[in-house]
């Protein structure tokens, strides 16, 4: 190895540029993948639920897997790579676990949502069958603490740290936000709160707030 | 809380992943240190220290 120049050191290296790209790419891409799993979804749904498929269903269901395969192909070819660069083993793992988590999560979201016929209002607060609930519950409340406890046990004080901060921010915004939007509920003037709506906003600012801490 | 974490490396030629993989942290740690963004923990303390074969006060400096 070459020695280097101290120049190369003067600066660190800065992932924004990287990071904000894979940023465009998964939320763009991402949504799109989302979207197209949800019609694919329901597209099999009612083709279960009408009980006969024909040549014309086939074609239909083709072209968005083929549809929805050529953007997961195009987001991994235009997935920016980092350096090339030694991983510390904790970090290595950290990432094994949040991949599996996604590998495993996403998949199952699918099947929970061809198995039940409910599941087409699965992001609502239609009811839903006691079976779809009750898997639901049991991977949410058993897999989810499981995962989240292997991954905290991996990750560095330094991300940790970004993740307490923005557990901490994320607790403060529904303090506040929360009652205020009860009160505001109540004088009239907002409609009345929806559980998973504060959730996903909590979540939201968590992210956010870790993101920057971590990147930034 | 002022550190010479980035000259100590640059004396070893050592990137900040090469660092990183040597304390077992993120890359990401190794650069919020290196900018005053993080305040190692002890232990973290300690195994830097370790590393470079100095006392934490040599590497570590109070601002005050």
């Amino acid at each position: 190895m070459t020695k280097r120049d101290f120049a190369d050191f003067a600066d660190a290296p800065s992932d924004g540029a990287i990071i904000l790209r894979r940023a465009l790419i998964g939320v763009g891409g991402g949504t799109v993948l989302l979207f197209m799993a949800g019609m694919i979804a329901g597209y099999t749904s009612g083709v279960i639920d009408r009980g006969a498929s024909d040549l014309r269903d086939a074609g239909i269901l083709g072209a968005m897997v083929l549809v929805a395969g050529a953007v997961a192909f195009g987001m991994w070819r235009m997935w920016p790579a980092m350096n090339d660069e030694p991983v510390a083993p904790r970090v290595k793992n950290a990432r094994r676990i949040l991949i599996g988590s996604i590998a495993l999560g996403a998949p199952l979201g699918f099947v929970f949502g061809v198995a039940d016929e409910s599941a087409s209002e699965f992001f609502s607060n239609a009811p839903v069958s006691p079976i779809l609930a009750a898997s639901v519950i049991a991977f949410w409340l058993i897999v989810g603490p499981l995962v989240t406890w292997l991954w905290w046990r991996q990750i560095d004080e330094h991300e940790a740290g970004a993740y307490r901060e923005g557990g901490l921010v994320a607790a403060h915004t529904y303090l506040f936000v929360s009652p205020a939007w009860w009160m505001a509920n109540r004088a009239g003037w907002l409609p009345a709160q929806d559980p998973m709506v504060v959730l996903l906003g909590v979540c939201l600012v968590w992210c956010i707030v870790w993101f920057v801490r971590r990147y930034f | 809380m002022k550190n010479r974490l980035k000259v100590l490396r640059a004396e070893r030629d050592w990137s900040q992943a090469e660092l990183a993989t040597r304390l077992d942290v993120s890359r990401q740690a190794v650069n919020a240190i290196e900018t005053g963004k993080h305040d190692p923990s002890l232990p973290l303390a300690f195994r830097i220290a370790r590393l470079f074969d100095m006392p934490i006060e040599e590497i570590f400096h109070d601002e005050a």
